[in-house]
């Protein structure tokens, strides 16, 4: 990841001064999302429910 | 027998007898608190006047009308995530130091209705997330079998206390095996209850969908005596704790330790000899599978990540250096993290979910290692990292089932082994029957740390 790509993330995410002053946290916790990236597994099927299930609450 | 050193539900009977007074086991257990905790660090704040007050107030009550429960009188300790009225909940953190509790958590509240006395808050990891940490208000608890290696977190105070017999119960929460990770260090009695079975109103979140609060004890029996109290529902779960193994149909699931996170040789022994020792009890004991360790490990890390952002968005941004290095770096994930990541993971978890209920479907519960290996060194920080995540404790997170660890062994270092059991959503009853069934057959509930 080029540092102008994890700047655009730090911007986005609101955390340019911690940024500058943990950088190294910064990037690790960046590589530690890519690293985990592909373990997720995604399923195709539109239709399926999350956990726990999006309900309307009774009044 | 001292009494700092019964159990609950012995103290309780003695209690009841009249033939201990809550004053006298409250002040034997300070002492005990007194001599170890220079070398095991298990609180951060203690509550001495208070409990004192409520001890006396108890011994007046129950010599009038007898004990309102068995917990009448008895110290439980509390992990300093969970308020307790009047006193700050530091979280471990230096980020609330200044905080005051103005209510007690639901829990406190129904265990100060029963009866309970509270003698202080117990060491936990910054937030239930960051630890062990040596950068924080207050130093890591210590496992009392060797003070050098790591207690187990983030309950690591609440595990360390009850281990060390300072007090017979405390209360831990668990978002990714935070109860039964130092229960399995310690030699004690973890149990995760059902999702939402007790009540979390009061117990700073980690993740919201992931978060449990659970008894620690030492046996079972006081396990199902503080869920007596604990949990929604007004359930006597001691009822049916002696009716033995016979007939339960266990899956063991060996390929979480043989082949998703290869245990250490005598942690597979001892699981292997307790697979046995509960067929020899009774039990049918038959290899089951189970999607893989990654794949729930995958899944709490991404929700963990995603659920604990906005909790702690504002001071990563503002004050992050008030947090512990490792929980900042533990933490930041979740900023950065894709919604759509979380989304799937929440998908995955429907997924999961209905797998493992697809083997409850032949099995009556699940036999699984709880960690991988004994205790690390504390201050090993690569070890720590190394050994953390390797153990099977996240599927019953994912899954929001019932899951309980109790002492399996002794490694050649003479430290606790573990294994864990768990069960369908609300069969706890059931879950704490089996594992007092193991628990009577096997020798481990004997063994005391040697301090």
């Amino acid at each position: 990841m080029t540092d102008e790509e994890i700047a655009a993330l730090v911007k986005a995410a609101g955390l340019e001064e911690t940024a500058a002053r943990y950088p190294a946290d910064v990037r690790a916790a960046l590589a530690q999302l890519a690293r985990h990236k592909g373990q997720l597994p995604r399923s195709s099927d539109p239709a399926l429910e999350p956990t726990p299930s999006f309900r309307a609450t009774r009044a | 027998m001292s009494p700092h050193q019964l159990t609950l539900a012995d103290a309780a009977a003695l209690i009841a007898a009249r033939k201990l007074s809550p004053v006298e086991l409250l002040e034997d257990c300070l002492a005990r608190i007194a001599a170890l905790q220079p070398r095991l660090d298990a609180f951060i704040r203690m509550t001495v006047a208070e409990a004192e007050e409520a001890a006396r107030a108890a011994e007046a009550e129950i010599t009038r009308h007898g004990p309102r429960s068995p917990l009448h009188g008895i110290p439980v300790g509390l992990k300093d995530i969970i308020d307790l009225k009047g006193h700050p909940t530091t979280c471990h953190s230096k980020q609330r130091l200044d905080h005051m509790a103005e209510a007690d958590a639901a829990v406190v509240a129904r265990l100060r209705a029963a009866g309970a006395v509270f003698p202080g808050k117990l060491a936990t990891h910054e937030f239930a997330i960051g630890g062990p940490a040596f950068d924080l208000p207050f130093p890591p608890a210590r496992n009392p079998w060797d003070r050098t290696r790591l207690p187990g977190g983030s309950s690591s105070g609440s595990g360390a206390a009850v281990a060390a017999r300072m007090l017979p119960a405390a209360l831990g929460t668990d978002t990714g095996g935070s109860v039964r990770h130092p229960a399995s260090h310690c030699g004690i009695v973890g149990l995760k209850p059902t999702y939402d079975l007790v009540p979390r109103a009061g117990v700073f979140p980690l993740a919201f969908s992931l978060d449990h609060v659970g008894p620690m004890t030492r046996t079972v029996r006081d396990a199902a005596l503080m869920l007596n109290v604990m949990a929604d529902g007004g359930q006597d779960y001691t009822r049916g704790l002696t009716e033995g193994l016979r007939g339960l149909r266990i899956g063991y699931v060996r390929h979480f330790h043989e082949t998703d996170q290869p245990a250490s040789a005598e942690m597979a022994a001892a699981l292997d000899e307790a697979a046995r020792l509960l067929a020899a009890e009774g039990a049918t004991v038959t290899d089951v599978t189970l999607p893989s360790l990654d794949e729930f490990s995958a899944v709490n890390r991404t929700i963990l990540a995603a659920e604990s952002s906005v909790v702690h968005e504002e001071w990563l941004r503002t004050r992050p250096q008030d947090y512990a290095a490792v929980t900042r770096r533990r933490l930041l994930p979740g900023l950065f993290l894709p919604a759509v990541d979380y989304m799937h993971a929440a998908r995955r978890r429907t997924q999961l979910l209905a797998r493992v209920n697809q083997v409850f479907g032949q099995v009556d519960l699940l036999l699984t290692a709880s960690s991988m290996e004994e205790a690390a060194i504390i201050d090993d920080e690569p070890e720590v990292e190394r050994t953390y995540p390797r153990q099977a404790r996240t599927p019953f997170n994912v899954t929001g089932q019932p899951a309980i660890t109790l002492m399996s062994g002794l490694s050649a270092n003479g430290l606790p082994l573990s294994l864990q059991l768990a069960a369908p959503a609300h069969a706890e009853a059931l879950l704490l029957r089996a594992a007092h069934g193991y628990e009577r057959a096997a020798p481990w509930k004997d063994y005391a740390p040697p301090c």
